[in-house]
């Protein structure tokens, strides 16, 4: 087999184990559907003078589709990180975990082509969800009658789904964490800890800098042009995405049963 | 040349040594049975014909290959079953052996009409549609086995592969292994069922403590105290 074979056989079977699972099909519904309510639900308590409508004041200040969109991004910077990142951590340490990872060696299909296969499974579901969560709150925002240019919306939306796939670059270095601690559940505390280190660094005034907290920081930053200092700190995603692939596919190269 | 070729092999964790100059082989056509009691050291070995941990000494070659140098390309035509079966718990029986059919290097096609014929042939059709976390523990066994054998393997390294089956399931197993091993398959398999092992194998060879201390006759009468002679003779010479 060659080894575009090995990935497509790998493809293959990790399509028909993802589309089948509890934890990615509970994780898309939650995080599409939830997002969508949570930001509708901000949106219509601004001007309110309910508890709920204080707290919805830090990420919504405008009842239309500024204020929509500015809850759906900050409030995406943070659930998409943890919804990725506990779809990544499994999807890479589930073998260890339900210890079929034995039946991972000995064959035709090589370990990197599996770790091949299942980035880009993860990979789509991320863009697909980016989409999907994007769509619902374009859709949620009609449902309410919200008027404005379609260039407005368009901008919004664009920042929404960069955000949503920033952050789903960021989840990506849950692949190593899964692999070095042999099951997804030291992935899933690592994504914990790291949405709380983001919120550290951005008390500190570091957060800019630390990659998991600038889409956070930009989501939160309302429509203004962006600086250059803060593209770069967005496209610091960029590198903490390449090197967790390089060093996943390397450590499962390696493996050890 | 042997398919499967063990020379002086050791094998330690730290300090300790779980494995101590084994040597072995198995050929084309016959079925090489490794009997010892529980921490011997059997799974070890299987998993450094497999690749899953390397040697400390000694050489370990498939095909005449050492284990180290080969590709994924190299284990075309090998099945194995090591610990736990390849079940995925959210998928069904016919999903769980298309998944290990492509694994094994099948295509799609081939993967789903290789998992029909072995699912018949290991008795799981009447679960074929079920999901492998309800089946019970002998028919997630025989998935695992099914999954092994799916693509007609050259080479098969079983470890204990009748654990938890009924008696019609180990005689499905046993002929399933048997007419494999007829047409030339070469079997590695370990077992604690000294009656089994002694209904299939060609050759039975004792590991104690890491080592490999004698053979058994599959026909001799009496197999069960011959192994344990084999046994205690080792332990007090150890004293």
């Amino acid at each position: 087999m060659t080894a575009t074979q090995q990935w497509r056989a790998a493809l293959a079977v990790e399509w028909i184990k993802f589309r089948a699972a509890p934890v990615s099909i509970v994780t898309s519904v939650l995080l599409v559907v939830g997002l969508m309510l949570i930001s509708l639900a901000s949106v219509l308590a601004v001007g309110g003078s309910s508890a709920f409508a204080a707290k919805a004041a830090a990420v919504s200040t405008d009842r239309g589709w500024a204020g929509l969109f500015d809850g759906a991004t900050q409030i995406s910077s943070v659930a998409s990180l943890l919804a990725f990142g506990v779809v990544t951590g499994w999807m890479f340490g589930r073998e260890f975990t339900d210890g079929t990872v034995t039946a991972l060696y000995g064959i035709p299909v090589s370990r990197p082509a599996v770790a091949a296969a299942k980035f880009t499974v993860v990979a789509a579901w991320m863009c697909a969800m980016a989409l999907s969560l994007t769509a619902a709150v374009v859709t949620g925002g009609w449902l309410l009658g919200f008027r404005g240019s379609s260039g407005e919306v368009a901008a919004l939306a664009g920042k929404l789904l960069l955000v949503t796939l920033l952050t789903g670059l960021l989840a990506l270095p849950c692949a190593c964490v899964a692999t070095t601690g042999r099951g997804y559940l030291a992935a899933i505390g690592a994504v914990i800890a790291v949405v709380v280190l983001a919120q550290v660094a951005v008390i500190v005034g570091i957060g800019g800098w630390f990659p998991f907290a600038a889409p956070g920081l930009w989501a939160a930053a309302g429509g203004g042009v962006l600086g250059a200092t803060a593209v770069v700190q967005l496209l610091l995603a960029l590198p903490v995405a390449a090197l967790a692939l390089w060093l996943t596919l390397r450590m499962w190269r390696r493996l050890a049963a | 040349m042997p398919c499967i070729e063990l020379a002086a092999v050791t094998k330690s964790y730290g300090k300790e040594r779980v494995l101590n100059g084994i040597d072995l082989t198995v050929f084309a056509g016959e079925i090489h049975a490794l009997v010892g009691l529980n921490g011997a050291g059997k799974t070890t070995l299987m998993r450094l014909v497999l690749g899953m941990t390397r040697a400390s000494g000694g050489m370990v070659r498939v095909r005449g290959n050492d284990v180290g140098a080969l590709t994924s390309g190299d284990w075309l035509g090998v099945g194995h079953l090591i610990e736990a079966p390849l079940a995925y718990p959210e998928l069904t029986v016919e999903k769980n052996l298309r998944i290990a059919g492509r694994l094994a290097g099948l295509t799609g096609p081939a993967a789903t009409s290789a998992a029909r014929a072995v699912g018949e042939e290991l008795l799981l059709t009447p679960w074929w549609g079920k999901r492998s976390h309800a089946l019970s523990l002998g028919n997630r066994q025989r998935l695992g086995l099914a999954a092994a054998l799916i693509a007609d393997p050259s080479i098969v390294v079983l470890d204990e592969p009748t654990n938890a089956l009924d008696p019609a399931g180990v005689v499905a197993v046993r002929t399933a292994i048997t007419r494999r091993v007829a047409q030339g398959m070469a079997a590695l398999v370990s077992s604690h069922h000294l009656d089994e092992v002694a209904r299939m194998a060609d050759r039975i060879t004792v590991i104690n403590a890491g080592r490999t201390i004698g053979g058994l006759q599959p026909d001799a009468v009496d197999i069960e105290r011959r192994f344990f002679d084999l046994v205690y003779a080792d332990v007090e010479q150890a004293r």
